[in-house]
């Protein structure tokens, strides 16, 4: 049985429609990325499942579960026992997750004294525990230290740190290594794949970057404004995508190994998420829009088991 | 023929050495990469090339003639039909008071060579960088991003000068969009035969773009080499970089990128697996190491011979 | 599920829509047209600056002239009354059978009672409403008594209390009388007024007088004239002032920009009340004429290090962004990177602080025209009046509430318009919804 499971999400935000219908499934011990470019959506559907959401916000969703249970039903009280406890999330960028007030081992050892009434003493001496397993080289004076005087990758893994310091079970990841530098990525990104498998977390990573999710995920779901356009086993995705807006962004990336070719960019801007969308979305920007596509939303097709995508395209071609 | 010569160009900022003896050139008309981290420098040295940072010691010469010792508002001048920048953060590249014609017509007016046909040559340039004429009387809050970066693009290119530096113009910016800016700048460098400085941290942006690049660590190059420098890196730096690229399926090199770039010797040697003692001594130099390739280490038989 | 047959053919190639759902911006000041607030406050501001530039010629009543006959009276129309001489009164010309008021004017009340045969004084009360006897006004042997007592229009109640040889009262006389409202010959001689045909014409008072008797809008609006001055002239100055100087530091930097700030930190340090008294000493200002010139000399030298530091803050910041960068290489000078690039987007924090430093600069004068460092009696001016106003403000409460509710719709139109200019000039509110 899966860990999370939300079928049908919508949110509203004032007038507008930001995520318009998204399912979502991740099992215990994996991971799903959930790719999109600035604007799709991915971050909002995060702060959606950690009920992060501005107070003129309006979430809908037709079912949402959580290790077994039904989310309709928890009220505020019971989420904020929920969140760090069982549903953490790491942002983009370390440095304002972070109090800069307040050393670093201190603050960490707050989130582990507030959720399972260890002492300070032994939530300290947990803080300093995780920093090391998270390869903080001289854990102890690390955790004396203000956000300031740690660098970027440090400080991230310090939020990582905080993040699963109470045991979650699921993990939301927000761009985690998009202000890091390379050789720093990587490593973060072997931290989290290594928490995945030996803790059994679910994770979902939120990224625009295929290359992350290439190395990271098993499960890939894209998305474009507001709905998931493709999702499948991110091995079957990337290797052969059913969805042109799929193929768009590939074709935008350029590529480290084989030869370089031109690159092809998606002319056009997403639409606008206020105005009511009758049929897909992409359809303005589509090199392959058929007469039905900005009329009728496509309904979801499976090529091959394992791969969804909602395209008028995979209609016709069966 | 070298249109840009830097030679052991030093940049010191107090304590911190940013720009650490430099030397590299720029032929007329080329396209020279320059990746490496965050604080490696190639920033700083990008701005000095403009007169934007004063360098500390060594020289740059632009077409056999040296930069002058200080830049004031006319030797900018005289210097903008040379050189010019595009910047990285396309949100603030642009006066948010000033509309899109006013911005291009800027650098034309302060050059005043141009005499009332400034707004022309900007809307021209409108076309040119696929923005219909209609927005010159916009203000850059209402464009996106990627609309925003074109500008910074035309506003350099504008005055039509020999060397155009681009300082991370695309990482900001979507997957689609920095696609459609990369094709600009490609097509821009065709049209012009402009010399191009592509500052990057992302190493298959620059792949894409470059003939050469260089690779920048702690305010050193520590590699320098053609098309196939990602393919067969060679300095160990270059290495990690390479293998840490995302979806490059390569086996990570190091485990130590946090540590910081040590004070002597070989700045890189506490997080390199090939460190030895002569690291330790001396710093390497820049050396050829075979056709247009130029490495900085001092291990780099010995790692032929471990791999 | 059916289908069109067309519904598979490919739509016709598009031209994608570029940022078309982005709205151009509509100009600022259609922006602060839709905006009921601003338009409210812009009003209020322009009207508070007409009156004080053409209100005095409007109204040419005098602000000192003294209507000792009408001391804080309420809104009053203009109106004709008689002018009674002030000679002393030698007492009725014909016997009265109770308390009679053979004259009831403001200027005086006559009263004459008939004599008690057991009385051998009388003593004379009066009382503005309420029980009792009231004020005692006199003790006298005569029947007869003249009141002068800062008469008004209004009913007053007369006793008149029978002293016994023994010296215990009888059962007191009273009377109810209401005066009419006249002019002293005296009175109408030193306002210039000439009566004709025993009467002359009194101007309205359409706020009132004050405690002096002097016209309250007529007051209000000299003392506009003042408090702007003051208000508007050392803000505006300052705070040009402080940006020029605050641009220049930040965008020099390095050393010029610490010998600067340091400067402006040594400014910050100066009492402000010993360099006013220093520059009306240094102006051979004496005491009894107007400070207002030094009181602006000192706000301005004296006021500009914070709007200095706010640039300068702000300055700091846009001088490392793209666009002032680009300028640079393009050969911009640092005067035009100031006017062109720095000034126009610091400009709404200017604002802010502007419509912060005006009521500032009113309430500073007020102070020191209390002080008697500002202006000089008779000049009025909005802190003056509202000093003055304050004596009377249990009796008569609008010599205090009108000129506090000029400042105050003032003070209040200067800082919504502020806020309303600000937001229309924020890039990011005026995008919209987004």
């Amino acid at each position: 049985m899966s860990l999370l499971q939300v079928r049908d999400l919508h949110l509203h935000i004032g007038d507008q429609h930001l995520v318009r219908g998204v399912d979502l499934s991740i099992d215990a011990g994996e991971c799903l990325a959930l790719v999109g470019e600035s604007g799709s959506g991915k971050s909002l559907t995060a702060l959606s499942l950690m009920q992060l959401l501005p107070s003129n916000a309006r979430l809908e969703h037709r079912e949402w579960l959580f290790a077994g249970q039904d989310m309709r039903f928890v009220d505020e009280a019971g989420w904020r026992k929920l969140r760090a406890r069982r549903i953490a999330m790491v942002f983009q960028n370390p440095m304002t997750a972070l109090n800069p007030t307040m050393t670093i081992g201190r603050q960490i050892a707050e989130v582990i004294n507030l959720h399972t009434g260890k002492s300070r003493r032994s939530a300290l001496a947990r803080a300093v525990e995780l920093l090391d397993r998270l390869g903080i080289v001289n854990a102890p004076r690390r955790a004396r230290q203000y956000p300031f005087e740690l660098s970027g990758g440090m400080l991230q893994r310090a939020v990582i740190a905080m993040a699963v310091a109470c045991g979650p079970s699921l993990l939301i990841a927000d761009e985690p290594t998009t202000a890091l530098d390379v050789t720093v990525q990587a490593e973060v990104l072997m931290l989290l794949r290594e928490l995945c498998s030996d803790e059994g977390l679910g994770l979902l990573l939120i990224t625009h970057d295929l290359g992350v999710v290439k190395d990271m995920a098993r499960q890939l779901a894209v998305m474009y404004a507001g709905r998931i356009v493709e999702s499948g086993s991110c091995e079957q995705v990337l290797r052969d995508p059913a969805h042109p807006y799929t193929r768009a962004l590939q074709a935008a990336m350029p590529s480290l190994g084989g030869e370089a070719q031109s690159l092809q960019g998606i002319a056009g801007t997403p639409p606008d998420l206020s105005r009511q969308i009758d049929g897909c979305a992409f359809a303005p920007r589509c090199p392959q829009a058929m007469n039905i596509c900005p009329r009728r939303l496509p309904p979801a097709f499976s090529p091959v088991p394992e791969q969804r995508v909602e395209c008028w395209l995979w209609e016709q071609a069966r | 023929m070298s249109l840009l010569e830097i030679d052991r160009l030093t940049c010191r900022f107090g304590e911190v050495t940013a720009v650490d003896e430099v030397s590299l050139s720029v032929n007329e008309g080329e396209l020279l990469g320059l990746v490496g981290e965050s604080g490696s420098g190639k920033s700083t040295l990008g701005r000095a090339i403009c007169g934007l940072v004063p360098p500390s010691q060594g020289r740059i010469r632009f077409a056999g003639r040296p930069l002058p010792e200080r830049f004031t508002a006319s030797t900018f001048r005289r210097q903008a039909a040379l050189v010019q920048m595009v910047f990285q953060d396309a949100y603030s590249a642009m006066n948010p008071r000033m509309t899109l014609l006013d911005s291009l017509r800027e650098p034309l007016l302060l050059q005043g060579k141009q005499c009332g046909k400034e707004s022309r040559l900007a809307l021209d340039w409108l076309d040119r960088i696929g923005l219909p004429r209609r927005f010159a009387m916009r203000y850059p809050h209402e464009l996106s991003g990627g609309q925003r970066q074109r500008l910074g693009i035309a506003r350099a290119f504008i005055t039509e000068p020999k060397l155009v530096i681009c300082d991370e113009p695309v990482s900001a910016l979507d997957v689609s969009v920095q696609a459609q800016i990369i094709n600009l700048l490609q097509n821009l460098q065709r049209d012009t035969g402009v010399a191009m400085l592509f500052i990057a941290h992302d190493l298959a942006v620059v792949r894409h773009l470059a003939e050469r690049t260089a690779v920048m660590y702690h305010g050193r190059v520590v590699e320098l080499g053609g098309r196939d420098l990602f393919a067969r890196p060679r300095h160990p730096y270059t290495r990690a970089l390479v293998a840490a690229n995302p979806g490059a399926g390569g086996e990570l090199m190091e485990s130590r990128s946090l540590l910081p770039p040590a004070a002597t010797g070989c700045a890189y040697r506490k997080r390199c697996p090939y460190a030895a003692s002569v690291c330790e001594a001396s710093v390497p130099k820049l050396i050829t190491d075979e056709a247009d390739r130029q490495v900085a280490c001092h291990r780099l038989e010995d790692i032929d011979k471990l791999r | 599920m059916s289908y069109l047959a067309t519904d598979f053919e490919p739509l016709p190639p598009q031209a994608p829509e570029t940022a078309e759902t982005l709205i151009p911006s509509p100009p600022l000041w259609r922006l602060l047209l839709g905006d009921v607030r601003a338009c409210i406050a812009a009003l209020t501001v322009v009207a508070m600056l007409l009156l004080a530039a053409v209100g005095p010629w409007i109204w040419p009543q005098s602000p000192a002239t003294q209507w000792l006959s009408q001391v804080s009276v309420g809104p009053s129309g203009a109106r004709t009354v008689d002018v009674v001489p002030d000679d002393p009164w030698q007492g009725p010309d014909r016997a009265v059978d109770s308390l009679t008021a053979l004259q009831a004017t403001t200027t005086a009340v006559k009263l004459a009672w008939p004599s008690l045969p057991t009385a051998v004084s009388y003593r004379v009360y009066r009382n503005t409403g309420g029980v009792g006897l009231g004020m005692p006004l006199t003790e006298t042997v005569n029947t007869y008594y003249a009141d002068h007592l800062q008469l008004s229009e209004q009913t007053y109640r007369y006793s008149v209390v029978p002293v016994k040889v023994d010296g215990t009262t009888a059962e007191p006389l009273w009377i109810e009388v209401n005066p009419r409202l006249t002019l002293g010959a005296f009175e109408a001689k030193l306002l210039g007024l000439v009566p004709h045909e025993g009467q002359v014409s009194l101007p309205a008072h359409p706020l009132g007088t004050d405690a002096l008797g002097r016209d309250m809008l007529s007051r209000i609006l000299h003392g506009a004239r003042t408090s702007m001055l003051v208000g508007l002239s050392a803000p505006l100055l300052f705070i040009t002032l402080g940006a020029f100087y605050g641009a220049l530091a930040g965008l020099l930097g390095g050393w010029v920009d610490n010998l600067l700030m340091r400067f402006a930190d040594f400014v910050v340090a100066l009492p402000f009340l010993l360099f006013m008294i220093l520059f009306r000493v240094a102006l051979g200002i004496e005491s009894g004429e107007s400070g207002l010139f030094p009181m602006v000399l000192a706000m301005v030298l004296l006021s500009w290090p914070s709007a200095a530091r706010l640039v300068r803050g702000q300055v700091l910041q846009l001088r490392e962004s793209a666009f002032v960068m680009s300028a640079r290489l393009a050969g911009a000078s640092n005067f035009y990177l100031i006017r062109r690039h720095l000034l126009p987007n610091v400009l709404p924090l200017l604002l802010v602080s502007l419509s912060f430093a005006i009521p500032q600069a009113i309430f500073t004068e007020a102070l020191l025209s209390f002080i008697g460092m500002g202006v000089v009696p008779p000049t009025p001016s909005w802190g003056t009046l509202c000093n003055e106003g304050i004596r009377s403000m249990l009796t008569h409460p609008h010599e205090l509430v009108i000129p506090a509710l000029a400042i105050s719709a003032t003070v209040l139109a200067f800082n919504v318009l502020g806020d309303a200019l600000r937001d229309a000039m924020d890039v990011k509110v005026r995008r919209g919804v987004r």
